[in-house]
């Protein structure tokens, strides 16, 4: 029985702590700039998203805002200014957003909306602390 | 077109990286520790850790039975590594903290130490900076199961446990032969280590507890604990005769402690056969592809798949295959990077035979990403492979192969119609094995950690030993290795 309640106790460190997410943050910011020295990178990401909590902006992320604007590019390639719904959660599945328990989006999306919305996601994820 | 549709490509670089950076094991290492020690900021926790960088150094422990010489290997070991040398006593000696001293006071009134009270002292010592920076070889402890129990779920605990072992009747001789100098705590022996020195020679004295009685009874109750220990240590220990000479125990320990602990890492083959003309690396990668389910790449199979889907890199390739000259190295590299690249490649791993041949196709392979981690050379002499090749025969009918002397065609009239592929004839193959040995040298030169493997055996003799180099992890090494040779 006392392995068993360790693992639990594990299990419940591991969710407070979102050390999942942060575990996988790390690791695609790690294979995608693919740094001469892990090590220091992982420690620079640490320092910064420790900044990020105290001042509550610029957390580690690896999509940014130019990147969201080409997501929204490509689904909306005639300009029209918005996309819809099947649309817009298909892009958040793309940029890794877990799209499980949200809502059903509205029928139009406009870029800015998306933008606001992809934001408050990404901010979500890469807050990978105790709350 | 939507994007999604496209096949998924993974850079080959990515693994390599992965690979290369041991990017899974820090991984691993960081949510492991994070898991003991449950710090409240994992954030400070993980910099911290980070900074250290000490995933690698040595966590060692050496049991065995009194007289065994685990304080001689323990020594040993730590002069070759780099690293603290530990034992109970030292611990208690040496110390300035108040744990030692309460520990210490036991010991004067002729009590036992309470196991909770050494595995907070080994604690403390193990957090010292010289433990933490160099790591540590600790001798003689755990002593029974409680012990190992307690260092266990104090967190800290070794990567390797070297358990030495000698057959009792043994053991009792060594002992009595034991002598100890009172100064320094250095442990003689009158026949097998005596010091040179003859102002210590006269220094010497017997230690307490030498006689047969005792040191069976320390036996006794060393044997009574011994597979308690060993339980908390299942997957890291390793038991190493120690009637041996000295210097052998030690290698052997030394091979021990350098082998990493299987990773859990994902880990795709990458393997590289090299080997002259019969030397049966079609063969073994055959048997490597079907074993563990990896793809299978001969280079002049892809050229010739290639020229047969007369895809436009095919058309330009197809005039050299005809008039049988080389292809140059810059459509061979085109069209082993398009197979190279394919997922299945990338997820399931590859072994790839026929090249590169020479050093410049080495290098164009390297810069294109694709890098070996196992590379095996087959060798065999140059008359064996003649034999090999200018006797084989390819029946036109059925496209069987026979060798006349070692898979002889089983009728007369299947004899008759045999066929010998020119480019077996004696003179070309003894050509192909003359460019194969002015590339070798060079190309062993460019890839480190070539494996050699005498090619001159029964294939499935063969086809295990590469196997177990492919499975198991590569030894680490020393930056000097000016002991073990």
């Amino acid at each position: 029985m006392a392995a068993s309640s360790r693992e639990v106790e594990c299990e419940e460190y591991l969710r407070e702590h979102k050390i999942i997410d942060l575990v996988n943050n790390l690791t695609s910011l790690l294979l995608y700039h693919r740094p001469e020295r892990p090590r220091e990178f992982l420690i620079s990401q640490l320092e910064k998203l420790k900044l990020a909590r105290i001042a509550d902006l610029d957390y580690p992320c690896l999509f940014d805002e130019s990147n969201v604007e080409a997501v929204f590019g490509m689904l909306d390639p005639a300009g029209q200014g918005y996309i819809t719904g099947t649309q817009y959660t298909e892009a958040l599945k793309t940029l890794g957003i877990d799209i499980t328990s949200l809502p059903a989006p509205p029928e139009k999306i406009t870029l800015e909306v998306f933008k606001h919305d992809v934001r408050i996601h990404l901010k979500k994820m890469s807050a990978t602390f105790k709350a | 077109m939507d994007a999604t549709n496209k096949p998924l490509r993974i850079p080959p670089q990515i693994p390599v990286y992965t690979e290369e950076h041991k990017v899974f094991d820090i991984i691993q290492k960081m949510v492991q520790k994070l898991l003991i020690d449950r710090p409240e900021d994992p954030v400070q926790y993980l910099i911290d850790r980070l900074r250290r960088d000490n995933d690698e150094v040595p966590q060692i422990l050496v049991l065995g039975p009194p007289a065994s010489g685990k304080h001689t290997i323990a020594k040993m070991l730590c002069k070759r590594m780099n690293a603290t040398y530990l034992s109970p006593r030292n611990m208690l000696s040496n110390d300035v903290s108040t744990l030692a001293e309460e520990a210490q006071s036991y010991k004067d009134k002729g009590q036992e130490i309470p196991d909770a009270l050494w595995v907070r002292i080994i604690q403390e010592r193990l957090s010292k900076v010289d433990c933490v920076k160099q790591g540590w070889v600790l001798e003689g402890f755990p002593r029974t199961r409680e012990q190992g129990l307690l260092l266990q779920m104090s967190g800290s605990s070794p990567y390797h446990a070297v358990v030495l072992e000698a057959p009792d009747i043994v053991l009792i001789e060594r002992n009595m032969g034991k002598r100890v100098d009172p100064t320094t705590g250095e442990v003689y022996h009158t026949s097998f280590d005596w010091p040179h020195d003859p102002e210590v020679q006269k220094k010497l004295v017997e230690p307490d507890g030498i006689s047969e009685e005792e040191t069976g009874a320390k036996l006794l109750e060393y044997h009574r604990n011994l597979a308690g220990i060993i339980r908390s240590f299942s997957r890291i220990h390793k038991k190493i005769n120690a009637d041996q000479p000295c210097m052998d125990v030690f290698s052997q320990v030394l091979t021990f402690v350098l082998s990493k602990p299987c990773s859990l890492a994902p880990h795709t083959p990458r393997v590289l056969l090299c080997g002259g003309p019969g030397s049966g690396r079609s063969l073994q990668a055959a048997l490597l592809a079907q074993k563990y389910n990896i793809v299978n790449i001969s280079c002049g199979q892809v050229l010739k798949e290639v020229v047969a889907d007369q895809t436009k890199l095919g058309q330009l390739i197809e005039p050299y295959i005809e008039n049988e000259q080389q292809v140059p190295d810059n459509l061979v590299l085109r069209a082993l990077t398009d197979r190279l690249s394919r997922l299945e490649c990338s997820t399931r791993g590859w072994v790839l035979h026929g090249f590169p041949r020479d050093l410049e196709q080495a290098i164009l392979l390297n810069v294109a990403g694709f890098v070996p981690n196992r590379l095996f050379f087959l060798d065999i002499p140059d008359d064996v492979a003649v034999e090999r090749l200018s006797l084989r025969m390819t029946d036109p009918v059925s496209g069987e192969r026979y060798h006349s002397l070692y898979k002889p065609a089983p009728r007369v009239e299947v004899h008759k119609r045999l066929q010998r592929n020119p480019k077996d004839s004696e003179e070309r193959v003894q050509m192909r094995l003359d460019m194969y040995h002015v590339n070798a040298k060079e190309l062993e030169e460019f890839y480190q950690d070539v494996i050699h493997v005498n090619a001159d055996q029964d294939p499935y003799t063969i086809f295990e030993f590469i196997e177990s180099c492919i499975v198991n992890p590569l030894l680490k090494s020393l930056p000097r290795d000016s002991l073990s040779h």
